[in-house]
């Protein structure tokens, strides 16, 4: 009798031991708060403005009555719809935090690439002649290639000719000549202060051949760059 | 660890033999569920989402959303030795099963977007059990608990994608992708049942058990964690719940 007693007590207290394991097993170990946000657009040149959409957020357990941005470039912003301009290039992360009724957060974050607007690259060559509304030069003769008209927000650092005869050359303005007749294409590469670089190409029209004195070795000659 | 379980077993084994007023066996299915928590709010995330594409003009088609993960069956088979007329101990094999799934395609500009997810988990324990009968009416009444090593396994088969036409970029990304995650962890049941003589060596019965069992994270068999809402944490899996089961029981008056 005494050893039925005991187990009867051993099962109760085994049980009430149980129900601490049974109410955390109930209990999900993550919040049913979930921070979520749509951007468009994510990627752009600058200046651009990016509309952030933070209603999909949800909680299945309350209900959200804060949204708060940070748009990584020192800023912030309140409410679930909003709208933020980026003037300078970069990479920024925006996130959005969310605090439902009974004071739980969430937190998503998304990187927008404010894109540096990449330089515009351009040039003219001279002397030139019109032929059958083609412009040529002659062969052997000296031409001027000037990137004077390429522009930038901030600065072009570097200017690389390639003048498609297997020779290429840097600087704003270069001089080349091509010892051989024949259709080449000059692409010029422009480089901003930002790393943004564009490229232009333009065929140049080569008539005539070498005269019997030239130095088919080439010999350029180079004005504010240099050539190899 | 093992050789230490392997003796207490025999012991008691050993002890039940020698004093045993009987054998049961038993076996028994019915309706379970477990909580999954973590699963189920990854699969709000994955809903919400499709809600957001279901209704955005500049897409056609519908997904429907995924049913919420935690009912299935759990089915049971063991032994029973009784000690006493009311006291035993035994072991016994559980196995539990849910699994969930949603398909569908959308469609934007001439491309198409299919969707499908399917989530499946099961765990199989392997319990030592010890039972008490407290009452005694025409049928007994007793109450049950016991300590078990649990195999739980889960299995993503998702295709998952923002669709063309949606544009906008969204700044949580969910798992896509198949994977297969398993790993073991003890769990712990306790329950009532009720058990209704039909012969002297036949019953039939009804349990209603409540089983507290959370898996470590599961990981595949690269060693990654299952992440399903895609925040960089992998998912734990609660498999707690409460399972209502039918047996039927022989029991066999060995030692008498």
């Amino acid at each position: 009798m005494i050893y039925m007693k005991r187990v009867r007590l051993f099962l109760v207290l085994g049980l009430i031991g149980l129900i601490p394991i049974m109410i955390s097993g109930c209990l999900g170990s993550k919040t049913s708060i979930q921070a979520l946000f749509t951007v468009s657009p994510d990627k752009q040149v600058i200046p651009f403005t990016a509309n952030f959409d933070g209603t999909l957020s949800y909680d299945e357990a309350g209900r959200i009555v804060s949204y708060t941005w940070n748009f990584g470039d020192g800023t912030t912003g309140q409410g679930p719809v909003v709208a933020h301009m980026y003037k300078r290039n970069g990479a920024y992360k925006v996130k959005l935090t969310v605090i439902d009724s009974r004071g739980r957060t969430s937190v998503s974050s998304i990187t927008v690439q404010a894109l540096n607007p990449p330089p515009t690259a351009q040039f003219s060559y001279s002397p030139k002649s019109k032929l059958n509304d083609k412009y040529v030069v002659g062969a052997s003769e000296w031409i001027t290639f000037d990137a004077s008209k390429s522009t930038d927000d901030g600065t072009i650092v570097s200017y690389n000719w390639n003048f498609g005869d297997d020779t290429v050359g840097t600087g704003k303005i270069v001089k080349h000549r091509y010892i051989w007749p024949g259709t080449y294409n000059v692409v010029l590469t422009v480089t901003d202060n930002n790393g943004g670089k564009t490229s232009y190409t333009q065929q140049v029209n080569i008539l005539g051949g070498p005269p019997c004195n030239s130095d088919i070795s080439g010999g350029d000659t180079t004005i504010n760059g240099s050539q190899k | 660890m093992k050789g230490l379980a392997a003796v207490v077993v025999l012991v008691v084994l050993m002890q039940v033999s020698a004093i045993a007023g009987g054998v049961g066996l038993f076996a028994g299915a019915g309706p379970g569920g477990a909580a999954l928590g973590e699963i189920n709010q990854a699969i709000t995330l994955y809903n919400r989402l499709l809600d957001n594409f279901n209704h955005t003009p500049t897409i056609t088609g519908n997904v429907p959303p995924i049913p919420k993960m935690g009912s299935g069956i759990t089915y049971q088979a063991g032994e029973q030795f009784w000690i006493t007329d009311d006291l035993a101990l035994g072991g016994k094999i559980e196995y539990f099963r849910t699994s969930v799934a949603t398909a569908g395609e959308y469609q934007s500009g001439g491309k198409k977007t299919p969707i499908s997810i399917a989530l499946d988990c099961s765990t199989i324990g392997f319990v030592l059990t010890s039972g008490f009968n407290f009452l005694h009416y025409g049928f007994t009444l007793g109450v049950h608990g016991g300590v078990g090593y649990y195999y739980s396994g889960f299995t993503s088969n998702i295709t998952f994608s923002v669709p063309s036409g949606y544009n906008k970029t969204i700044s949580v990304h969910p798992h896509t992708g198949k994977g297969h995650y398993n790993n073991r962890s003890l769990g712990l049941e306790v329950g009532l049942s009720m058990v209704y003589p039909v012969t002297t060596w036949l019953a039939l019965g009804v349990d209603a058990s409540y089983r507290a069992l959370t898996a470590p994270r599961l990981v595949d068999a690269h060693g990654i964690g299952l992440d399903l809402d895609g925040d960089g944490t992998a998912e734990h899996i609660n498999l707690s719940g409460i399972s209502l089961q039918v047996n039927v029981s022989i029991k066999l008056d060995l030692f008498r």
